[in-house]
């Protein structure tokens, strides 16, 4: 199905053009160019994959409009600012936003974005309540622990399991050796390339393993940080 | 005899006194002028606007400080001018960089998809060349108004540097994995001599993050024919030195002076604003850093920021 994305923007020369591109990478589009109207069809429908909004509106400001989705929904929201202080990025970001993009904004990064926020949340419909993570031949199922690749289940541990969980949220997305060792273990990295090291190689074993194939899922980038491959 | 010569006497000591005091009195009045001038001088920079006030019997004294105060009026009304003026011109800026922002927003956008519809192999091969020519330049307008804001706010004192302890080499690491992609594409062979130990240094993480990012642009963009990129972190008794070397065309003794200043470049016209290099040195010198250049054109150009 094509994910539904509500676009709030007043300068309808972006709205149109950031929906035509949308539109060519399969995403369907509501594009509003008042708060109001965007208020109001938000509450009719129930489907919304991602909500694109533009903090400077004629009629009602974007906050009140984030504010008003955030009482009823969790539903992904991008806020696009045209300022560069950063006053406006934070608050967006306090009041319940996910991501925001700063005028000009290339199409590819947004689109990027849109995609990789719509993954961190999406949840199908046959498993109600569960989060997956569906990337190549990757089944990534976080709410049990579980991964299947190529149909077969990788006995993967925690610390594993998390380390995937996490590259494979930012398809594409390099991470350094630093924040990753901070994202999982929660506490300084000090040159503790030996643990990250080994956990990443077993990881990659295993996957190995299951698949039955060469492929590679966790590329090393210069010898100083991961990434998971988009295809 | 002794009656005249006593009363001449007395006389002369009377003018004798008489003079002192007005002498004393105008040494106090002149003594005060100057300190008054002093202390005008030192607040020249805040708001106050005073004048001097010396209530003397002398005409000179009186003139004087007429024209002193005279002369300060001026000075004040062109200050104030100064100031309005400079406001304006930050208003401006401001307003110009985002009423830019939505039509070049567009303008990258439909480059972008006409640069995709290119690669799909719906269009000639001219058109996706051209297309590429027009993102390539909307970039570059994006990179330029960007430039020109941050001078404008780094000029006016809006920049406000936040020093802390800051994990350099993370950011070194964070910095250069930006450039995985492009460089990887574009076949550089990337060296990284930046050890896992963290090395920390009390700076602005912004600013660091800037001046670094400057310096990478540069060799990518005016080194790129070396198709070579080194980062280096040195920690050095003195001080931390981060390194990035190219091995492209790079600069002559003649332009090594003159980069740094503003609106020079060694790229052919309309390619850069120019003020990167300005940018990077006026951050680092206000964090009490210091960004040197080291060049052989032709094999090996190196830029150091030193923390």
């Amino acid at each position: 199905m094509r994910s539904r994305i509500l676009i709030i923007e007043d300068d309808q020369s972006v709205s149109g053009m950031v929906s035509d591109y949308l539109a060519s990478e399969e995403f369907q589009t509501d594009v509003f160019d008042s708060g109001e109207a965007a208020v109001r069809a938000f509450s009719g429908r129930q489907d919304y994959a991602l909500v694109l909004i533009d903090l400077m509106l004629p009629d009602m400001s974007g906050m009140d409009v984030l504010r008003y989705i955030r009482r009823s929904s969790t539903v992904p929201i991008i806020i696009i600012t045209a300022k560069d202080n950063d006053t406006d990025k934070s608050l967006g970001l306090n009041l319940g936003a996910d991501d925001y993009v700063v005028k000009p904004f290339s199409l590819i990064e947004l689109t990027a974005r849109i995609k990789a926020n719509i993954r961190r949340t999406t949840r199908y419909d046959s498993h109600p309540g569960e989060d997956m993570i569906r990337i190549r031949d990757l089944e990534i199922n976080v709410t049990k622990y579980t991964v299947r690749v190529s149909g077969r289940e990788p006995d993967l541990t925690r610390t594993e399991f998390e380390i995937l969980c996490l590259l494979a949220s930012h398809p594409g997305q390099a991470f350094s050796k630093e924040r990753l060792y901070e994202l999982i273990w929660k506490e300084p990295y000090f040159g503790n390339e030996n643990v990250l090291n080994t956990h990443i190689n077993r990881l990659r074993a295993k996957l190995k393993a299951a698949s039955g194939r060469d492929t590679v899922y966790i590329k090393t980038l210069w010898g100083i940080g991961y990434k998971m491959e988009e295809e | 005899m002794a009656v005249w010569l006593g009363s001449l006497s007395l006389v002369l000591l009377a003018v004798y006194v008489r003079e002192r005091i007005i002498n004393r009195n105008l040494n106090k009045e002149v003594l005060y002028i100057r300190e008054r001038l002093a202390a005008l001088t030192e607040a020249s920079g805040t708001r106050e606007n005073g004048y001097v006030l010396v209530p003397s019997g002398n005409v000179g004294v009186r003139e004087l400080s007429a024209q002193l105060n005279h002369l300060l009026e001026t000075f004040y009304r062109q200050k104030a001018e100064y100031q309005c003026a400079r406001q304006a011109m930050e208003q401006m800026l401001t307003n110009i960089s985002h009423d830019l922002r939505t039509p070049l927003t567009v303008l990258k956008g439909y480059s972008e998809l006409l640069l995709k519809e290119g690669k799909r192999g719906t269009s000639l091969p001219e058109f996706r060349d051209m297309a590429k020519k027009i993102d390539r330049k909307a970039d570059e307008l994006v990179r330029t108004i960007d430039e020109y804001f941050t001078m404008s706010k780094i000029e006016s004192g809006d920049w406000k540097l936040v020093m802390r302890r800051v994990n350099v080499t993370q950011l070194c690491h964070e910095l250069i994995l930006d450039y995985y992609d492009v460089l990887e594409e574009a076949q550089y062979e990337v060296a990284i001599q930046v050890d896992d130990m963290p090395v920390y240094a009390y700076s602005d993480e912004e600013a660091v993050k800037r001046i670094l990012k400057n310096m990478i642009d540069n060799a990518v963009r005016h080194g790129g024919s070396g198709k070579y990129l080194g980062i280096r972190l040195k920690y050095l008794a003195d001080g931390i030195r981060i390194e990035v070397e190219d091995h492209g065309a790079g600069i002559t003794a003649k332009d090594e002076e003159q980069i740094f200043s503003r609106n020079y470049t060694t790229a052919r016209k309309g390619t850069g604003s120019g003020l990167g290099l300005t940018i990077a040195r006026n951050l680092a010198r206000q964090m009490g850093a210091d960004i040197e250049v080291y060049s052989e054109p032709g094999i090996r150009t190196v830029f150091t920021l030193i923390l």
